[in-house]
């Protein structure tokens, strides 16, 4: 009798399971809508009232279970094993914050430098990390792996990989328009590298994927440590005389300068005046008119204050006396334009006369291009000379120079050499620099005293379209770093795996598909045919 | 602990004997050497990274089988009232029925350290990576075995123990694929209990003692549940 009264429905009981199907609904309504939003708020109403109704009716009084020894029993258990899980998940959050790591890689591939683990170890703002690659795509997984070292030495970087084509709005409010773009926030400012910036191709022929390294480590500590530092590298390209755009022509040259820690500007000093002081570097690049006077000027005092100057002339066949302010910039550096443009049929890129192939002098800037092998294509180039009776205060030293079969063409209609024209090995390019009292000692190594300019005769090598030929943009972003003379701009050297491969014979790969896939597992269960035939004849 | 080496032993012996034990590594050695070569041969790349991801899913649905039977096989066999009245504490049997289980998957690594000696004849592999891949795979496959030795002791059932631990493991190794969806709070969680992506570290070459501690862990409170669900028979 008392069994059939147990198993009435008691209208309580509805009121305990309405409880239930509202408290498990809260907590599903905060996971989807992330403790946010009307559903939560009425979800988590109804469970509280509906708790409150169940308790206030007796509800838990009317379960014997609930009084009985299983219970306590089991709610003893219950609270033990949650008391360990619970050890557990806090053991693991400590581990997470302690966590040693060793790297058994031969070549150290996940070690950081010093330098980068001495910058993140100094950290002591936030920096935000945000990359933009495909979910999967190798160069993701690369960045990821190098950040997770990162996060590892500093708390305070944050990493973030967003799918621009699953998060476009993500995107967007990033400005970014690229894939495998990576911004870099810290302190409210914000640098974007892109996926250039990331690998070294210097070594690169275009067959063997493996000759490109992965240089993400010296890209990513260095703009970590000009972020946090406030280290500026401004660059400032002079506009208004027909100059290279950054965004048009020079945009390739941007992004990769940008992504490499410059901050690039284009200044129209009738616009916009004076060159500023915070100006590093000021960048002339292929001027088709001349300069003001008071420009020019400007310039010249820009840099005898010891600002530096890059000029990429650009070939002017003919233009005698065009140029004077543009000219008389050059002398005041020691140098000679000519008006031309340089013929060198010996060494040409793809049988274009017009677009040499200079050979290299040793220098600072030369060096890296030198021990590398690899070629500049300078097209239409102008040549220069050094003032034989130059008295400035400068020096220059001879960077590029043509073949001896070159010559200065200055009708590019009719291309032949007069005896007019100058000819023979011309130079193609100038590094000017102020001679110190340490300048004999430097000399010696290559090194010429304080950094002032850079004077090349081409502007064209590095537009779009030829800003990635093997050295082109090397030579240009090691001439900044010449000019910057900025020994905490740090470079960091690419990792460089040793190639492991196997090599097999036909033979050789039938014996490891036969013998790994066949042989091993025969022998396993020869053996266990061995040991059961053993044991049942026991 | 003699008492557990004695359950161990017998464990082991067990399976020794058992030709199921044969036949399972014989075909989980088939398939991994399957991989090992098409990934030697595909890639010509001389490591063993590809093999050892391939062989941990593999061992999703090879370590149930070899741990159904642990704790279901006591009901089934009528031994577990003997086992629960020696006096052998609960988390001793378990203990030792999981180092007997540890001891044969460790013998199967053993024989799996063929592969990078293959490799080794025909190219120059990282010994790093392969120290680092090798030592992680197998504290991979002690919590595998642990959670085994969990759904074992929830069923006297060993068909219902083995499918509930691939279950388990499965769920255990997809459970971060859900993570970029989700995103925070939930996204991280899961990513940080995917058995999966704590191995990824080792594979690589890189110790880190926070991937250790999750395996560790997860290996301790699968047997720690295992002992509190055999405890419960006692009072249920």
């Amino acid at each position: 009798m008392k069994r059939n009264e147990s198993r009435k429905f008691d209208p309580r009981s509805l009121l305990g399971i309405l409880a239930l199907v509202a408290l498990m609904a809260t907590a599903l309504a905060f996971l989807v809508y992330e403790g946010r939003g009307s559903g939560v708020r009425i979800a988590g109403t109804a469970a509280v009232v509906l708790v409150i109704a169940y308790l206030a009716s007796g509800g838990l009084g009317q379960l014997d279970f609930f009084r009985s020894r299983r219970f306590f029993r089991g709610s003893a258990s219950t609270v033990y094993t949650i008391t360990v899980i619970a050890i557990l998940v806090v053991i693991n959050a400590l581990a997470s914050q302690t966590n040693i790591r060793w790297d058994l890689t031969q070549e150290g591939m996940f070690t950081l430098s010093d330098q980068t683990v001495a910058i993140l170890r100094e950290l002591e703002e936030d920096v935000h990390i945000t990359a933009f690659f495909p979910e999967g795509s190798a160069i993701s997984e690369e960045v990821d792996t190098l950040l997770t070292e990162y996060q590892y030495y500093s708390p305070h970087i944050h990493v973030r990989f967003v799918d621009p084509e699953r998060e476009p709005a993500v995107a967007r409010q990033y400005e970014v328009t690229r894939i495998y773009t990576t911004i870099v926030e810290s302190g409210g400012q914000k640098r974007a590298i892109n996926a250039q910036n990331l690998y070294d191709l210097s070594g690169y022929t275009g067959n063997d994927p493996s000759e490109i390294h992965f240089r993400g480590e010296q890209t990513f500590t260095r703009t970590i440590m000009q972020l946090t530092q406030n280290i500026e590298a401004n660059i400032y390209f002079i506009t208004g005389h027909g100059e290279a755009d950054l965004y048009g022509e020079y945009s390739s040259l941007r992004a990769y300068a940008t992504g490499e820690g410059y901050t690039l500007r284009q200044w129209n000093p009738g616009r916009d005046g004076d060159i500023p002081d915070e100006a590093d570097i000021v960048v002339l690049a292929g001027p088709t008119r001349d300069l003001h006077p008071r420009e020019a000027e400007n310039i010249r005092d820009f840099v005898d204050r010891g600002g530096r100057l890059l000029i990429l002339a650009g070939a002017a066949p003919g233009d005698e006396g065009r140029f004077p302010n543009f000219d008389s910039l050059a002398e005041h550096l020691g140098v000679a334009m000519r008006s031309d443009a340089v013929a060198d049929p010996a060494r040409a890129y793809y049988m274009d006369a017009f677009s040499p192939v200079p050979r290299m002098d040793y220098h600072p800037v030369t060096s890296n291009l030198i021990d590398s092998e690899l070629l500049v294509v300078l097209p239409l180039t102008r040549s220069m000379y050094a003032l034989d009776d130059y008295s400035g205060e400068y020096e220059a030293n001879r960077l590029l120079f043509s073949s001896p079969e070159a010559w200065s063409e200055t009708n590019m209609a009719s291309p032949s050499p007069s005896e007019a024209e100058a000819s023979g090995v011309l130079p193609l390019g100038f590094a000017v620099s102020r001679p110190d009292g340490e300048a004999d000692e430097e000399a010696a190594e290559g090194e010429s005293g304080e950094p002032v300019a850079i004077i090349l005769g081409s502007s064209a090598f590095l537009e779009n379209d030829l800003f990635g030929f093997q050295g082109n943009s090397d030579l240009f972003m090691s001439s900044l770093q010449w000019l910057m003379d900025r020994p905490e701009l740090i470079a960091i050297g690419p990792k460089r795996p040793v190639p492991r491969q196997v090599f097999l014979s036909p033979d050789q790969g039938r014996l490891v598909f036969y013998g790994g896939t066949l042989a091993l597992p025969f022998v396993v269960l020869l053996v266990g045919g061995v040991v059961w035939f053993r044991r049942r004849n026991l | 602990m003699r008492k557990v080496w004695g359950i161990t032993k017998r464990e082991l012996m067990t399976y020794i004997y058992t030709p199921m034990a044969y036949a399972l590594v014989a075909g989980f050695l088939m398939i991994t050497g399957y991989f090992f070569s098409m990934s030697m041969l595909g890639s010509r790349a001389a490591s063993v990274q590809s093999m050892l991801g391939n062989a941990g899913l593999i061992m999703v649905f090879v370590v149930p089988i070899l741990t159904m039977r642990l704790m279901a096989d006591e009901d089934k066999g009528g031994t577990s009232e003997i086992l629960f009245t020696t006096p052998v504490s609960m988390g001793q049997v378990v203990l030792g029925k999981f180092l007997g289980a540890l001891a044969l998957v460790t013998g199967l690594l053993a024989i799996m350290l063929v592969f990078p000696l293959v490799v080794d004849q025909f190219g120059n592999p990282d010994w790093g990576i392969v120290a680092s891949g090798y030592f992680g795979f197998w504290l991979m496959m002690t919590s595998f075995l642990a959670a085994g030795v969990f759904t074992s002791s929830l069923t006297d059932s060993q068909l219902v123990a083995g499918v509930a631990g691939v279950a388990l493991l499965l769920l255990l190794w997809v459970i971060d694929w859900a993570a970029g969806s989700l995103g925070p709070p939930v996204g991280p969680i899961l990513a940080e209990l995917s058995i999966t992506n704590h191995f990824v570290d080792f594979n690589r070459g890189v110790i880190d003692t926070k991937n250790m501690v999750f395996y560790l862990s997860l290996t301790f409170g699968f047997l720690f549940l295992a002992t509190r669900v055999l405890e419960s028979r006692r009072w249920r």
